[in-house]
């Protein structure tokens, strides 16, 4: 018996081959944001250099994506490979390019306003840096358990974003604290709070991948961690008229 | 070369890793200029020009009648056999002139599979031995040499090695192709055409044919007449569309189903035909 369609299979494996570099360089780079909120400011210059790098992938992996649904007609599982790596691609490098946002800031932040939540914008940061790990995993696995699993930790994530918003806030309202750099300190948490939200969306066509349905749990829980922030808020002000 | 040498060649050989090679600035196995056949008085092909790149593989699509598989088989002169044939222009192989050329010699490096498989009714062995016996005198070991030699590289040798001297009409459909191509390989053709190979096979004998389509045209040049537009879009680096008797466009099979610049083109790709 001979093996049929050996370049169409070879092609393949070369796109999961480009996935798996694109993810190793947006993880690597988020972690790198760890170290610059330690006050590595090389870690920082490094993740703001890359952008050639994500560049040159993602179109290596659209183009690849487009010319094996042109010229194979990809079916079945090979298919929804194909069309979730088209789109995973888009959410892998907006993390990245977030990533980028996130240097800058931090390169441009004083290290005594950064300090102020460096603790909960690390924690942020390595669950992202795992999430996008674990959801591109399930995915290229076909590991339908594995990506549920990125759901519940991006409610880990909205729950430290919304501590950050509020201890912001409390720190604008009690005055002891020049309100100069707040407003970049909130932005880097908000951007964490989105990568962890475009991980999530990995983690639906990894389901879909298993599925075959595309169900948006990211947007289901964007709604939810919406509701959340604005009790959270509401508590907050209720507690702040008592006093 | 190996297996593994010819797939890194072709590799290299292809933009970005990818299935398709590049077609332009490769050598012509075959050139057609201002090519023009009548059958009687009904011109089938119209000043045709196109070149058919070394070593690699060309797909002609286009409805039927659109004079296709009538050009495919002027490449190796069949169209000799048809009485009221009538041609003008000229076709190279190699730099000569086919119509100048002995057929017989021409085709032993131009080889032919058909549409249906057409075992001789003769066995397995002596279907593969039946080309070279007529060029030449062969000793057993060189006979045995040839008959392995193409029967491996039509990926056809593990299943039949036990039975050479049963008969080749006892094998399946899928086997019989793959045993007309060994047999049209055993001449060491540079030049293999197919008209329409798998049209009468099974969609996993039509995979094998497809794969075994592409690991020849590493050493061979393939011309290969389908239906199957997909077909050609899987296994073509050069695909020719034709319609009534004309070369409406040619080009990279990826530049063709991706942008066709001719709008009978798209509109045959797209099945918005009539």
């Amino acid at each position: 018996m001979i093996t049929t369609r050996s370049e169409f299979l070879k092609q393949l494996d070369e796109l999961d081959i480009y996935i798996d570099r694109l993810t190793e360089k947006t993880v690597a780079d988020v972690r790198a944001l760890g170290l610059g909120l330690s006050g590595d400011a090389g870690a920082c210059a490094g993740v703001l250099k890359g952008s050639k790098t994500e560049r040159r992938l993602r179109s290596a992996i659209e183009e690849n994506c487009l010319d094996i649904m042109l010229l194979q007609q990809p079916v079945a599982d090979d298919l929804r490979f194909v069309t979730g790596t088209f789109r995973i691609v888009s959410d892998l490098t907006h993390i990245d390019e977030m990533a980028r946002d996130v240097a800058f800031l931090l390169e441009n932040l004083p290290a005594k306003v950064v300090k102020r939540l460096d603790k909960q914008l690390a924690l942020a940061d390595e669950k992202v840096a795992i999430m996008i790990e674990e959801a591109v995993g399930a995915f290229r696995t076909c590991d339908r358990e594995r990506a549920e699993k990125i759901f519940a930790m991006d409610d880990e994530v909205d729950v430290i974003y919304a501590e950050a918003e509020q201890a912001i806030i409390e720190m604008i309202r009690n005055g002891k604290t020049s309100p100069k750099y707040l407003p970049e300190l909130l932005m880097v948490a908000k951007y964490f709070e989105r990568m962890a939200d475009d991980a999530e969306r990995i983690a639906d066509w990894a389901v879909f991948r298993v599925t075959g349905k595309h169900e948006v749990h990211s947007q289901e829980n964007y709604i939810e961690m919406e509701a959340a922030r604005a009790q959270l808020a509401n508590d907050a002000e209720s507690g702040a008229s008592e006093e | 070369m190996d297996n593994t040498q010819q797939a890194s060649a072709r590799k290299v050989d292809g933009a970005a890793g990818e299935g398709h090679r590049a077609v332009t600035g490769v050598e012509s196995a075959i050139s057609v200029r201002d090519f023009n056949l009548w059958y009687g008085d009904f011109q089938a092909l119209k000043r045709i020009n196109l070149e058919i790149p070394k070593n690699r593989a060309t797909a002609f699509i286009g409805p039927s009648g659109c004079g296709k598989s009538t050009l495919l088989r002027t490449f190796n002169r069949m169209c000799d056999f048809v009485e009221s044939v009538r041609t003008e222009g000229t076709i190279e192989f190699d730099g000569k002139d086919i119509f100048k050329m002995d057929a017989n010699e021409l085709r032993v490096y131009v080889g032919m599979v058909f549409q249906h498989p057409n075992p001789f009714p003769m066995s397995i062995r002596e279907n593969i031995l039946y080309g070279p016996k007529r060029i030449g005198k062969l000793s057993k070991s060189e006979a045995d040499e040839i008959v392995e030699r193409c029967l491996k590289r039509a990926a056809l040798w593990e299943e039949v090695k036990d039975k050479l001297d049963h008969s080749g009409l006892g094998l399946s459909g899928g086997q019989q192709q793959r045993l007309c191509i060994a047999r049209a390989l055993a001449t060491d053709p540079s030049v293999l055409l197919m008209d329409e190979p798998t049209s009468a096979l099974d969609p996993i004998s039509t995979g094998m044919v497809e794969e075994l389509m592409q690991e020849l045209s590493v050493d061979h040049t393939v011309v290969v007449v389908t239906h199957n537009m997909q077909q050609a879009a899987r296994v073509a680096d050069k695909t020719a569309f034709y319609y009534l008797g004309e070369l409406v466009e040619a080009g990279p099979t990826k530049e063709l189903f991706a942008s066709p610049k001719e709008q009978l083109t798209h509109d045959y790709l797209t099945g918005r035909f009539s």
